[in-house]
């Protein structure tokens, strides 16, 4: 399977390319477009909260975009990531080139655009907190690595159902509204206190920790705790696991869906 | 490439399309006939594509493949290319595959021609220097001149399939798996095709050649099989299995 993927290596790196040149294609500013969204948002809430509400956000602004920019990449993998066959299907037809090249083609994709987020976020604490860089700078090659193992592993896995059960997407949307409500995207820590139950969520929630691996260091100054990686870990082991057997189960298969 | 000889074996093949992908309802179709307000649409059952399939070819043969629409002749070539999985038998292939399918499928429309070559060439299995190499070639051969930088949806269809047809035989293997692609382009082009065409299948060293085209397969191939609901019903010498076929019309 390495094999097969490393043989058809610049078929999808040149697929990855094309897909972030595509998005962008005939936009003025191209894939700065990626940096300018969040830093927007973040940008407009914080006018809003200090002009109708009279809260200037401060720090609490850098919170939301360090939340969005990580729950943008999940969001994608889960909901985008669904498509790759799909959209891939009319190359599945013809090659037999492992399937699985789809979606890392999609994750390369996604952690591209995470990372042009990221740059946004990047300039916001080179301005505001400069002396957090070191710890940033220094954590940030394995935060990427990490982040990118559990997008391809979801990307794997929801490529196969969406190919199959094409009420995916809608349904999944749905649920990732859900889970964004229990998730410290714009709600801080502190909110999560309130009771027990909550607190268990929101310790246990991957999503804080995939938030964390750049929250920790590019907010706060510090490296992420040991916690974070270990749990981190774990997850991309199961995910992994997960990723495998429907790559088992469906990859000779899954033609017949497409 | 390989220099070890190349050999195609099918042992006992059996290939089912299943039947349970077309059978999917929808929510509405469940519960209507959960309440029988509807008949429930009939059950199709899996189609049998592949019976008890043998077939060995040697390095040095062009095969034909002959036979009426859904006998399995593209079945044959996509479970060849390992794009379609076998349900049982065995399947041994040695050699470099290179199919030729339906050729201008997989285009990308908005990018330019030259972006297109660049995808196809890399898709095919060729390196990017490679693909670079070769596109002057593909570009004269196609006759598109200055529109290679075009965006390929302003292309006109007979500009795409001499485009699709270019990059397509540009890329050599030692097996060769064509479905009825030797057409392409007008009159002019279609001459020029069927000569580039020809040196590609010559220079290959298996051919599978599925056309409706009764002289071709017997001016090309060196043996043909005529291929019924899934099963070879004649193999031999191109003359004699056409005249088969065409008894059985």
């Amino acid at each position: 399977m390495i094999k097969k993927i490393y043989y058809a290596r610049y078929f999808w790196l040149y697929l990855a390319k094309s897909d972030i040149r595509f998005k962008y294609r005939r936009s003025k500013l191209g894939s700065i477009w990626a940096m300018i969204q969040p830093l927007g948002i973040t940008l407009i809430m914080a006018t809003v909260f200090s002009i109708a509400f009279d809260q200037p956000l401060g720090d609490y602004a850098v919170y939301i975009l360090s939340g969005l920019i990580g729950w943008n990449l999940l969001n994608a993998s889960i909901i985008s990531g669904g498509q790759c066959l799909i959209s891939a299907s009319q190359y599945i037809r013809q090659f037999n080139h492992p399937k699985i090249i789809y979606a890392l083609k999609s994750s390369l994709v996604f952690i591209f655009n995470f990372f042009m987020e990221f740059l946004g976020f990047f300039i916001w604490i080179l301005i505001t907190k400069p002396a957090n860089l070191l710890y940033g700078l220094i954590s940030f090659p394995l935060t990427l690595l990490l982040l990118f193992a559990i997008a391809w592993e979801i990307i794997i896995i929801v490529s196969y159902i969406n190919a199959k059960y094409y009420d995916y997407p809608q349904l999944m949307a749905l649920i990732m509204q859900a889970i964004y409500y229990i998730s410290p995207v714009f709600f801080k820590e502190e909110l999560f206190r309130s009771n027990e139950i909550m607190y268990m969520v929101y310790r246990y929630n991957p999503i804080t920790h995939m938030l964390n691996l750049v929250r920790e260091p590019f907010l706060y100054g510090k490296f992420p705790e040991g916690f974070t990686y270990l749990y981190l870990l774990i997850w991309i082991l199961v995910l992994g696991v997960f990723a495998y057997c429907s790559y088992k189960k469906n990859e000779k298969t899954i033609i017949f869906y497409l | 490439m390989d220099s070890k000889e190349c050999y195609i074996k099918m042992q006992d093949v059996n290939l089912y399309y299943p039947s349970h992908v077309y059978n999917a309802k929808t929510l509405k179709q469940e519960v209507f006939s959960l309440l029988h307000l509807k008949h429930t649409k009939e059950k199709l059952q899996d189609v049998h594509a592949l019976k008890n399939f043998n077939l060995e070819i040697r390095e040095g043969e062009r095969l034909g493949v002959i036979g009426f629409n859904g006998a399995g002749k593209s079945t044959l070539l996509k479970t060849l290319a390992g794009i379609y999985p076998i349900a049982s038998g065995s399947m041994d292939i040695q050699g470099e595959v290179r199919s030729m399918f339906e050729l201008t499928l997989g285009f990308e429309m908005e990018s330019t021609g030259r972006e297109n070559i660049m995808y196809r060439g890399l898709m095919l299995g060729a390196t990017p220097e490679e693909v670079k190499m070769r596109e002057q070639e593909i570009i004269d051969f196609a006759e598109l001149g200055e529109f290679i930088d075009y965006p390929i949806r302003s292309y006109s269809s007979g500009m795409l399939v001499r485009l699709a047809f270019a990059i397509s035989t540009s890329v050599k293997g030692d097996i060769l798996l064509v479905d009825e692609v030797l057409s392409a382009g007008d009159i002019n082009f279609q001459k020029k095709a069927r000569k580039r065409m020809i040196d590609v299948m010559e220079s290959a060293k298996i051919l599978v050649l599925v056309l409706h085209d009764m002289k071709t397969i017997q001016n090309v191939c060196t043996r043909t099989i005529f291929i019924r609901q899934g099963e070879i019903v004649a193999d031999g010498k191109p003359e004699d299995v056409v005249k088969e076929y065409l008894g059985n019309m």
